[in-house]
């Protein structure tokens, strides 16, 4: 079962690339396009999206020029949360307990999924512009962040339960980013570090191991040297290979 | 740095409504006037204050920022001690609220 999935994993690579569409319209469904991950078999589902889309999740507009758009899916959660609690807050209004007002615990909700729903509104927009070596990231057109390409990075990140079974997950991150999923909870380390080398070596960024100190880490942009002092340097590289940290 | 700040808030309000009550319980002795309807709401905030406050702590200690670290620690011990008093107070008022036959 696990050949039969490597193979079909690597006709990744040998299926001819389509011609690139020149500065294409984003289209309005790709914004939502990380908010299903695919519970069962998540890297036949992501596989399969990277064959649609070499570039997943991100689209190519110029040569060497990826952008990518998308909404959090705190935004869903969040509306989630509001209509629920709306509903049990408005039924708990029929109704008192023991001449307690009950309302208040169900109105908590409806706070937060109304600030989970308005913070994740804006559109966020991720450019990795390699001509220039430097990302952008931006919400809603503001600027967040303007940086150099090697502080954005895939990182296999690893999580265990009490049990000591192992999952692995990909996420896209970086500095000043939102760390975003791309492949979640999988046991097959093999097919995940697949996965995650060939979408680095596409988008062309760094791709990290689960381990912070590892032989597997795929560099390909180091830190800009800028001056001859040694300690600025190791506090570049130590910042570089920190861990990430995962969203809640 | 929201979790403390939102904390802080919950903060002031729970104060101001122990103040109330501790001002109708000892002083002018109008136990109409206290908050015994809201009993339940005010013990679920002051725990969900409690837990943010506790959340926003521990995101202040990953950041370096000094400041950020002691004002998000006395926002965690004012929200505990603020529990607690909330948990006495309900104790020593238990026998002042609603008759119910």
């Amino acid at each position: 079962m696990e050949v039969f999935l490597r193979a079909d994993l690597l006709c990744l690579t040998q299926t001819p690339k389509s011609p690139l569409v020149c500065s294409a319209p984003l289209t309005h469904g790709k914004r939502f396009q990380l908010w299903s991950l695919g519970f069962h078999q998540p890297e036949r589902h992501l596989a399969k999206r990277l064959k649609h889309n070499s570039f997943y999740p991100f689209t190519e507009q110029q040569p060497n020029v990826f952008v990518l758009e998308y909404y959090l899916d705190t935004l869903w959660k969040g509306t989630l949360l509001f209509v629920a609690c709306l509903v049990v807050v408005i039924s708990v209004l029929m109704n008192q307990v023991q001449r307690q007002e009950t309302w208040g615990i169900p109105a908590y909700g409806v706070v937060i999924g109304l600030w989970l729903m308005i913070s994740s509104l804006p559109l966020r927009r991720l450019v990795l512009n390699h001509p220039h070596g430097t990302y952008h990231f931006s919400i809603q057109g503001r600027t967040v962040y303007q940086g150099p390409m090697h502080l954005v990075y895939l990182r296999l990140a690893f999580n265990s339960d009490a049990r000591g079974r192992c999952f692995f997950q990909l996420v896209l991150c970086g500095y000043k980013l939102e760390p975003l999923v791309l492949l979640q909870l999988s046991e097959h380390y093999e097919q995940v570090e697949y996965l995650g080398r060939f979408i680095a070596r596409k988008l062309n960024i760094n791709y990290f191991d689960c381990l912070a100190v590892s032989y597997r880490h795929v560099v390909r942009h180091w830190p800009l040297r800028t001056n001859t002092d040694s300690t600025s340097i190791a506090q570049t590289r130590s910042q570089t290979y920190s861990k990430m940290s995962l969203n809640l | 740095m929201m979790l403390a700040m939102v904390s802080m808030l919950l903060f002031l309000l729970h104060l101001s409504v122990f103040a109330n009550d501790v001002y109708n319980f000892c002083i002018t002795f109008h136990y109409d006037r206290m908050s015994f309807r809201f009993t339940s709401i005010l013990i679920f905030s002051q725990v969900i204050s409690m837990c943010w406050a506790a959340m926003g702590s521990i995101y202040a200690e990953m950041s370096d920022d000094k400041f950020l670290r002691c004002f998000a620690l006395t926002i965690l011990m004012l929200n505990a001690s603020m529990f607690f008093n909330r948990l006495s107070l309900e104790f020593l008022a238990i026998h002042y609220r609603e008759e119910k036959h």
